[in-house]
């Protein structure tokens, strides 16, 4: 099948940021490059101060979607040779989430939408500072499977947030301090 | 010195034709996906509907006998995602359905495949920033795939659930259970009662068919998930009484609401400093 365009609209674009867990740390307005960015069947391109530049489809691993105010922007997450880098697009909020559905089809991604890793998390947080740590509470509150609460429960640890038996550290206990402090504010307003 | 872009692998030529035939359908149709974007956006920040109304509809074994069962048809409608059923499945696991996808219309490039990614999210976004409520969104039939319907599986996450639907009578009433056992579940009305908790029978048989669908009550008496809960709902300050917040209908926010995560904020910069 011959390469077919699908869409084209301006936007101003961040390449190659180390892959790692925050890339949205790295936006500075210095980064940004302004250009034209091309969907097509088989690749990203982007047309930027006289020069093309191209990403393969089939390098794309993951795509999400983020407001880092002023800019609403996708991020988008790829393989090259044996490591992974970001790449982030900003343009209007429209544009970028039409174009992350439009990826997320092409390269065969099935509809499937769930709570951002952060959020269980912070869920998982809160659960063990109220107390809940038997392992079916935790699967039954959060819905999720025993290898996902593994997986949050390592997050958390590496992040500095609980130790080696989950128990929350000095930190772990600041921060869902400061976690329910807001949602008792959210839920007054 | 070298600029960000040209890190980027540089290219002499487009591997394509700009001004192909193809490309005016096909811009046409990411056009069209711009519209529902932003319908999509529209809907939900200019819709507001009372948290009462997802506890009936959570509670309710026909979603069609639920003022939002009733309303989330239309407001797939409005959002552009075509008329949906809403069906219960299961405690907490519903499917939207439609034979009329409008989403799968914006994909003529592609052939056969799962691709309404927009609906999903936007069930998604639609439950957790009108309710705050969070859910798994899964397509499990698309048209495009060959499927006489687009189906999506939502499963809601207790935890979100219980946090935004349990209010100050819930707090007393698992109080009272944290501290008597109660044999006979005959008696749970008048024990309720004398701790000057006045509830019509039907309101307080309700209230505890959510606690035993969410496993805070074994019977009629607390569970160990119940009062670890419970501590949760002492620790919040909020009064909120679901009761008194009754909106029968849907109506339309007078402001422009202002989208601020603090929650999520202050997560990031936790994380980030």
């Amino acid at each position: 099948m011959s390469e077919k365009l699908i869409a084209k609209f301006a936007a101003s674009f961040i390449f190659k940021i180390p892959y790692g867990p925050n890339p949205v740390s790295v936006i500075s307005d210095k980064r940004w490059i302004d250009g034209i960015v091309y969907l097509t069947t088989e690749n990203l391109y982007f047309s930027f101060s006289d020069k093309k530049s191209r990403l393969s489809l089939s390098k794309i691993i993951d795509v999400k979607n983020s407001y880092v105010p002023p800019r609403h922007i996708i991020i988008i997450s790829y393989s090259v040779s044996d490591r992974r880098e970001h790449l982030i697009i900003s343009s209007t909020r429209e544009s970028v989430g039409s174009l992350k559905h439009r990826i997320l089809v092409l390269t065969g991604k099935k509809a499937n939408v769930k709570e951002a890793p952060g959020e269980l998390e912070k869920k998982l947080l809160m659960l063990i500072y109220i107390g809940v740590e038997d392992i079916p509470s935790i699967k039954f509150f959060l819905n999720i499977e025993g290898n996902k609460v593994s997986e949050v429960f390592h997050m958390l640890k590496e992040k500095g947030y609980t130790d080696d038996i989950g128990k929350l550290t000095y930190e772990g206990t600041s921060l869902a301090r400061k976690l329910k402090e807001l949602e008792s504010a959210e839920s007054v307003h | 010195m070298y600029t960000d872009g040209e890190k980027m692998e540089i290219i002499e030529e487009f591997g394509f034709e700009e001004d192909s035939i193809d490309f005016s359908d096909a811009m046409e149709a990411f056009g069209k996906s711009i519209l529902i974007e932003s319908k999509i956006n529209y809907t939900i920040e200019h819709t507001s509907i009372s948290r009462n109304m997802l506890w009936d509809f959570i509670m309710a074994s026909d979603t069609s006998m639920a003022p939002l069962g009733n309303e989330i048809p239309k407001i797939m409608d409005q959002m552009g995602l075509g008329t949906h059923k809403v069906k219960r499945k299961d405690s907490l696991m519903y499917e939207f359905s439609t034979s009329e996808c409008n989403v799968c219309d914006l994909y003529p490039e592609v052939k056969e495949g799962f691709v309404c990614h927009i609906t999903a999210e936007a069930i998604h976004r639609f439950f957790r920033e009108i309710f705050g409520v969070m859910t798994e969104v899964e397509e499990t039939s698309c048209v495009k795939n060959g499927d006489g319907y687009c189906k999506f599986q939502v499963r809601f996450q207790p935890y979100s659930i219980i946090f935004n639907l349990m209010d100050s009578v819930d707090r007393e009433i698992l109080q009272v259970l944290s501290s008597t056992f109660i044999e006979d579940c005959d008696t749970l009305s008048s024990i309720v009662s004398k701790a000057d908790i006045f509830l019509e029978p039907s309101d307080l048989n309700e209230r505890m068919i959510f606690y035993s669908t969410f496993h805070l009550v074994e019977g009629c008496n607390i569970s160990g998930s119940g009062r670890q809960f419970l501590r949760m709902l002492q620790s919040n300050d909020s009064n909120q009484n679901r009761r008194d917040a009754y909106e029968p209908k849907m109506e339309q926010k007078q402001e422009e609401p202002v989208k601020k995560d603090v929650f999520g904020d202050a997560f990031e910069d936790a994380f980030n400093h």
